[in-house]
């Protein structure tokens, strides 16, 4: 019992060490205040946009070695914010979200792929309402550089755009799709700003 | 001089058949709003939800209607005092507020059963359904301490001054409340017939007190 103490205490301390030695590698913290997972859905005729003012990350990537990166984004769906307070209680709702049963959308990568230029395929399980999806982020690389106003930084970029289809991922029933108000496709874009030590 | 107390009966009755006629009117618009203008939550509401939404909208009008008759009674207007009797007056006002709370409790419960319990609108973000709540506090404190004074021991002048200032706190409340919460008064005829209606009540009240004082009563 006691042994097995020690063991746990000196994994946690490797666990510890081994951290700041990965982030000088590959580890980026994600720049909450300019990132965010925006989505865009069509109401009628007008698109309306929205976003979610709380998430949290880890982003492991090298360009030279895209095999050993890793994306993890965790969304807390009661975070959502279209601008209108009733329309977000309505998002967070059992007619879409459902968010007091489900309250958080997950993405954790299990595969990065170089497809040319800086844009990197990256694939994973997309979890909505507890269930998980395969799905691929075509992610645009930008930078990195020398961060222009934090000295001592490195700033890079990941950008990407993708259309789904929000009813085969159990947001809503269709009743508003059917009703022609709320369209079933979804853009999310996804904009990370990313920084780590020199 | 029999002539003239003729005349002023007749005026009497005059006005509190205007009155009532006034009231009668705007229980019959209350209750005709949330369909002639229904708000944008209404639009994703079907079958019963829609039903329930909607008599929510009814019953917090009707009780927004109840509250600022509330503040007419509570001055006694001459009119009605002359005709009904000051016990009669004032067991109308009793019974005007409990009704009233009545109708609030039944406007929250009807307006967030369709949303379902798991989605309460908790936050700053929703300050307009937070002023609603405050109101119904402070409603709840007024009707029940006006029911249970006696048993609560309150002092007579500490309970009537609450009681006004609370009565006053209830009516900005109130407008509040309506013109921000729902959509359907964010612009357009409802919201600038409730300025109106706020201002015209606000005017009344400020004549009949300044009679009142007048009057050394």
């Amino acid at each position: 019992m006691k042994r097995n103490y020690i063991y746990g205490i000196a994994l946690g301390v490797v666990l510890l060490f081994a951290q700041p030695l990965m982030a000088a590698s590959a580890n980026w913290e994600i720049d909450k205040a300019h990132s965010n997972f925006y989505f865009t859905v069509k109401h009628i005729f007008s698109y309306v946009r929205g976003h979610f003012n709380d998430f949290s990350g880890l982003v492991v990537f090298d360009p030279a070695h895209p095999d050993k990166s890793k994306f993890v984004f965790e969304v807390k769906v009661a975070s959502i914010d279209t601008n209108i307070a009733k329309r977000d209680k309505h998002l967070l709702s059992a007619d879409f979200f459902d968010a007091d049963q489900y309250e958080t959308l997950t993405f954790e990568s299990n595969g990065v792929t170089p497809k040319g230029g800086n844009v990197y395929d990256v694939a994973g399980k997309f979890t909505v309402k507890g269930k998980s999806y395969d799905l691929v982020l075509p992610f645009t690389f930008d930078g990195p550089k020398d961060h222009p106003a934090a000295k001592g930084k490195e700033v890079a970029g990941f950008n990407t755009t993708v259309t789904i289809d929000r009813l085969a991922y159990g947001v809503g029933t269709g009743k508003f799709y059917d009703m022609g108000v709320v369209d079933k496709d979804v853009e999310i874009l996804v904009s990370l700003e990313v920084m780590r030590d020199k | 001089m029999a002539q003239q107390k003729r005349w002023v009966y007749l005026k009497n009755i005059l006005l509190t058949g205007l009155i009532w006629l006034f009231f009668a009117l705007a229980l019959g618009l209350a209750m005709a709003i949330p369909f002639l203008y229904p708000t944008q939550t209404l639009w994703y509401k079907i079958g019963s939800d829609k039903v329930l939404l909607q008599a929510g909208h009814v019953a917090g009008l009707l009780a927004l209607v109840l509250l600022f008759s509330q503040l007419f009674l509570g001055l006694r207007p001459q009119p009605l005092l002359a005709t009904m009797g000051i016990g009669r007056v004032m067991r109308l006002h009793r019974a005007n507020g409990v009704l009233l709370l009545g109708l609030a409790l039944a406007h929250v419960g009807l307006v967030i059963l369709p949303e379902g319990l798991a989605n309460l609108p908790v936050g700053w973000k929703y300050w307009p359904e937070l002023i609603g709540a405050i109101l119904l506090g402070c409603l709840a404190i007024t009707v029940l301490t006006a029911k249970f004074r006696d048993a609560l021991h309150l002092p007579y002048r500490f309970w009537r001054g609450l009681h006004k200032m609370g009565a006053y706190l209830m009516f900005l409340l109130a407008l509040a409340h309506v013109l921000f919460v729902s959509d359907a008064f964010h612009s357009g005829v409802l919201q600038k017939g409730l300025l109106v209606c706020g201002l015209v009540i606000a005017v009344i009240i400020g004549v009949m007190k300044g009679n009142r004082r007048a009057a050394g009563k």
